[in-house]
This record gives C-alpha cells, sequence and structure tokens, in this order.
C-alpha cells in the first residue's frame, strides 16, 4: 500500500513539475533517436566525441531544462515567422538556426564548451521548428504587419471534454494522448523500422530552409480548420460553444501529421549531422 | 550472534523504507544485464528458468511480506558514522533510532555475498542470494539509504512546488530522475551504459566496501543540496533540478556496471574478481 502511494505520489509530482515546450521531452527524444539512427557511423562517433561520449538524445530537451540559467538563451524564440503569401523566413529565429548550423559547420574552430551547447542547441531547436505550434504567419501586406496565425488560442479537445490551448495541444499534447505509455525507443520503432530509402530522400531533398518552409505551409492548413477564439486564463470567460472542437478523429489525424514530423525532423536531422560531423 | 538475529527479527514487522522507484531499479538492472559476460549471463539465466536478472530487479521488495524474506526487511540502507565509516550492524540495530537500528543493508548484502562465493549453496538459495545482491547494492546507490547518525534531522527535507509539500527522500526515489527523463528501461542502457572500458575499470576498482564507504561523502553532500521548507516555482525547481540529475543518472549507471561486476564475478571463472571487504 505504502508502495502504491509513493508511486502515485511520484506520479503527481511528475505531472505538475513536467513542462511544457515543443513536442515535449518525449518528442524531442523521439527525433534525436530516430536521428541517431540514421548517423553514420563516423557521424556518430565525431558528435558523440564532441558531447562526453553521450548519446545526442541525452541532449534532446536539454536547452529547455536549462535555459532559465542564462539570460540569452531565455529570450530565444522558438516560434518560426513567416509570411503567409509567399512562405519567405522573416525574423530572429531563422537567423538563430542559420548561425547555429553554420557555427557547426565550423566546429573544428570552436572552443569545446562552445561546441557542446551548439549541439544542444541544434539538436533541440531543429525538433522545434517542426512543430506546428511552433510557427507562426504574418501579413505583411497593409502598413503594418500583422501576426494573421499564432498559436496562442484555444480549442475543445472531444478526448479529454476539456478546453486546450492550441499551442499546448501540439507541445507534447498530441503524442503524449495518443500513446502515454511510449517512450523514444517505441517511437523510434513504430516511426522508423521500415522506412524506404525513396521515403528519406524525398524528405530529406533540399535544404534545411525547404524543409522548414514546407512545416509552415502545411501548419497554414491546419491553422485554417479553427475558429480562432483567443486564450483565457479561466474557461469560464469564454463559453465552449465558441470554439472549434477538435474531435477524436480529427485528433487522429493530427496525431498522423505529429508524428510525421517527429519522423521527418529526426530525418533532417540526421542528414545535417551526417554532412557535417561524417567527413 | 542469536541476539543479533533476534534484534533483526523484531525489527522486521514495523519497517518501511525509501528506495529507488521500480523503473530505476529496471534501468540499473538493464545496465547490469548489458555488462554481463556471456559466461555469467549464461549461468544467471539458467538459474533464473530463462529469465533477464531485470525480471527481478527489486525481488526482496516485490517478496517482502513472504515469510522466507521477511529478514531482508532490515536491508534496505546503510548507517554511517560522522567520519563515514559504516556503523557496526550490532551497535546500529541497538540505536533507540529506528532510522539507525533498521539500516543493516550492509550486512545483508555481506551475507548474501558470503553465501554466494562460498559455493556451497542450492540453486534456489544461489537464486535468493543473487536476486538479494542485486537489489540492495542497486539501493545502495541511492543516496537516501544512506543514513549518517549525525544528520538525521535532514532525512526529513522537505520543499513546497504549487502549494503542495513534498519529501526529498521521496524526491529521489523517482523524481530525481523523471523530473528530468522519462525513460523506459531499455533507454536507461542507451543513454547510460556506454563507458569506456578505461572508465568501467575505475568505477569498479575496489571491494564492495570500497565502493560503498566511496558514495557516502558524495551522498552526505547530496542532503545539503535543499534548504528544507524552500518553495519553488516552476524555474527554480527547474534549476534545482538541474544540480540533482547529473549526480542521480551517474550513480544508476555506476550501480549497474558495480552489479555486473559482483555477479560476473560470482558466475564467470574468468572475469575479474571482486573482492567484498
Amino acid at each position: 500500500m505504502k508502495r502504491l502511494i509513493i508511486t502515485l505520489t511520484a506520479i503527481l509530482t511528475i505531472a505538475a513539475t513536467t513542462e511544457s515546450f515543443a513536442w515535449g521531452r518525449d518528442g524531442h527524444a523521439a527525433i534525436a533517436y530516430i536521428a541517431e539512427r540514421h548517423l553514420t557511423p563516423k557521424a556518430k562517433e565525431n558528435i558523440e566525441k564532441c558531447i562526453d561520449g553521450r548519446s545526442i538524445v541525452y541532449y534532446a530537451s536539454w536547452l529547455d531544462n536549462h535555459r532559465a540559467e542564462h539570460k540569452s538563451w531565455g529570450r530565444l524564440s522558438h516560434v518560426c515567422h513567416y509570411d503567409i503569401h509567399s512562405f519567405e523566413a522573416i525574423g530572429r529565429p531563422h537567423q538563430y538556426m542559420k548561425s547555429t548550423i553554420n557555427k557547426l559547420k565550423n566546429y573544428r574552430e570552436l572552443p569545446d564548451s562552445a561546441l557542446k551547447v551548439t549541439i544542444y542547441h541544434f539538436v533541440h531547436s531543429f525538433g522545434d521548428y517542426h512543430c506546428p505550434g511552433h510557427v507562426a504567419l504574418y501579413d505583411r501586406t497593409g502598413e503594418k504587419t500583422k501576426r494573421v496565425h499564432t498559436s496562442s488560442y484555444d480549442c475543445y479537445l472531444a478526448t479529454k471534454k476539456s478546453r486546450w490551448n492550441y499551442h499546448k495541444l501540439w507541445d507534447a499534447g498530441i503524442i503524449q494522448i495518443l500513446h502515454p505509455d511510449w517512450g523514444y525507443m517505441d517511437w523510434g520503432h513504430a516511426l522508423d523500422s521500415s522506412i524506404s530509402q525513396e521515403y528519406i530522400d524525398r524528405v530529406t531533398a533540399g535544404t534545411w530552409e525547404d524543409w522548414l518552409q514546407d512545416v509552415a505551409k502545411t501548419t497554414h492548413t491546419v491553422y485554417n480548420i479553427f475558429n480562432r477564439v483567443p486564450k483565457v486564463e479561466n474557461e469560464k470567460d469564454a463559453p465552449d460553444k465558441d470554439l472549434s472542437v477538435v474531435s477524436g478523429q480529427t485528433l487522429n489525424e493530427y496525431g498522423e501529421y505529429a508524428a510525421e514530423q517527429l519522423l521527418n525532423a529526426g530525418l533532417r536531422m540526421a542528414k545535417i549531422i551526417n554532412e557535417i560531423f561524417g567527413e | 550472534m542469536k541476539k543479533f538475529i533476534i534484534i533483526i527479527a523484531a525489527l522486521c514487522c514495523s519497517l518501511s523504507a525509501s528506495a529507488w522507484s521500480r523503473h530505476i531499479h529496471s534501468g540499473i538492472a538493464a545496465i547490469a544485464h548489458d555488462n554481463l559476460t556471456d559466461e555469467a549471463k549464461k549461468s544467471i539465466t539458467e538459474l533464473l528458468d530463462g529469465k533477464s536478472i531485470v525480471y527481478y530487479a527489486q525481488h526482496i521488495y516485490d517478496y517482502a511480506d513472504n515469510e522466507a524474506y521477511k529478514h531482508t526487511k532490515v536491508w534496505r540502507n546503510i548507517a554511517f558514522t560522522d567520519k563515514n565509516k559504516i556503523l557496526k550492524a550490532k551497535k546500529a540495530a541497538k540505536h533507540e533510532h529506528k532510522a539507525i537500528s533498521s539500516a543493516l543493508a550492509y550486512e545483508g548484502l555481506v551475507s548474501s555475498l558470503t553465501a554466494l562465493q562460498s559455493g556451497k549453496l542450492t540453486k534456489e538459495q544461489t537464486r535468493d542470494n543473487m536476486l538479494c545482491v542485486i537489489t540492495i547494492l542497486s539501493d545502495l546507490h541511492c543516496p537516501t539509504h544512506y543514513v549518517f547518525t549525525d544528520n538525521l534531522e535532514k532525512r526529513k527535507s522537505y520543499y513546497h512546488y504549487n502549494d503542495k509539500k513534498y519529501s526529498y527522500m521521496g524526491y529521489w526515489e523517482s523524481n530525481s530522475i523523471r523530473g528530468t527523463f522519462n525513460w523506459k528501461t531499455n533507454e536507461f542502457v542507451h543513454q547510460l551504459s556506454r563507458k569506456t572500458p578505461e572508465q568501467i575499470a575505475q568505477i569498479t576498482e575496489g571491494s564492495v566496501t570500497d565502493w560503498i564507504t566511496g558514495n557516502a561523502p558524495l551522498y552526505r553532500s547530496v542532503y545539503d543540496l535543499l534548504d528544507t521548507g524552500t518553495r519553488f516555482d516552476g524555474k527554480s525547481l527547474r534549476l534545482w533540478q538541474n544540480k540533482i540529475y547529473p549526480i542521480s543518472t551517474e550513480q544508476v549507471a555506476v550501480a549497474g556496471y558495480r552489479i555486473a561486476a559482483v555477479l560476473n564475478s560470482l558466475f564467470d571463472s574468468n572475469a575479474p574478481q571482486v573482492k567484498i571487504k
């Protein structure tokens, strides 16, 4: 009985202390694990040498865990900004990814500590940028740039019979609701066991800019499904009837899309690491 | 000796102990399994009728209420003096404070290891003693299993988060890892069973007693990582956890390698021998 109480207390504590960030721990770990499965032996050996022999999966959520320790990391935006008409990337997040990848390309010139942190940033943020909740679309045709799509609104989740923030739904919500017991190896097994080379070639064709633009375009379609009901602190402040209802079927479809993004992010992450560390 | 056994028996009915949670015990056993020699793995598999040691990772907890295992209920914690020396069993067992009088894990470990090294056990006795060793050695790499006789108050440390009170000991049992990683059993192996042969040799150097006494200074310092009564918000809790998870994950890895070293020593004549003292 005592052990049962201890276990329940532990579960409640976990629930209380697990923070909500893009994809959540499980999603980020799954992306890094899928990437690791596709590394060449040379690239795997080289990148692990840079991070004290650990797996990149160990650091998949390092940035979320440690962002409070450095002001500059806390200020980093992990939402990618795009023009809604041209899907041209705008703003600092895109520059940040560009700078991170450029630093990695010159990794031999970086001091060890700087290299480690750059790898931690990359394995986390690259996953973030494949999360629909981390895409914001802007209309720049008027006098002022207007944010058209933001994930800061709510929906009604039929499966949970409750109001959910759309951003939170994508950040860990979907994958945890659909597969609460899966670890990152389960995700790797489920998504990456029999993937074809043709699929890998198709998903990893082009540049990282092309890939993220592709995520933004799809996200635009997903956003349009929703009535945009503002996020509220208290459910009583807005009646649920105004909300877009996410049915179990829709949730499953979103789940398919989320799973596809986890896989694609992993495959693409592997391609970048192989190109840089595989020499 | 008789008196000592009676004291232990008297304590058995009323004890509870904090421990690594089941998922961490499984993770440690899986790391140990991953580092067994083929010869040791073969012998152990025969003993366990085809199962892995992971299946029995916390066997003595699961069977604690079984008559045959009641004596193991005091084999959870270990008591240390203010000089970080293991408190002698007879002295500990007579102590008025239950946290100390019930901290006889070292005696349990030595007794099981001695029996196993004797080579005079039946298959069933070998199995039972081996499972005791696995659970106890696993526990003895968790700081909350170290009872520092000069510092008992710290065992009652607690913190608040979201207006709820949590025990520091309870935190170590599970959230010292779960607060940062959601690893499943095989994921512990993937993350932590990746030391180099040189690192493994360093971790498993010395006797079992050396390992345990070597852990004491670090585990004593772990009690200083929390000012009891601290009220955390999300950010300060995260910052605090960042100091803990590197310690907890490393101890889990070390426990796995050391259990493997002991089992290899017992079940593979070609493996390096591990002494008890």
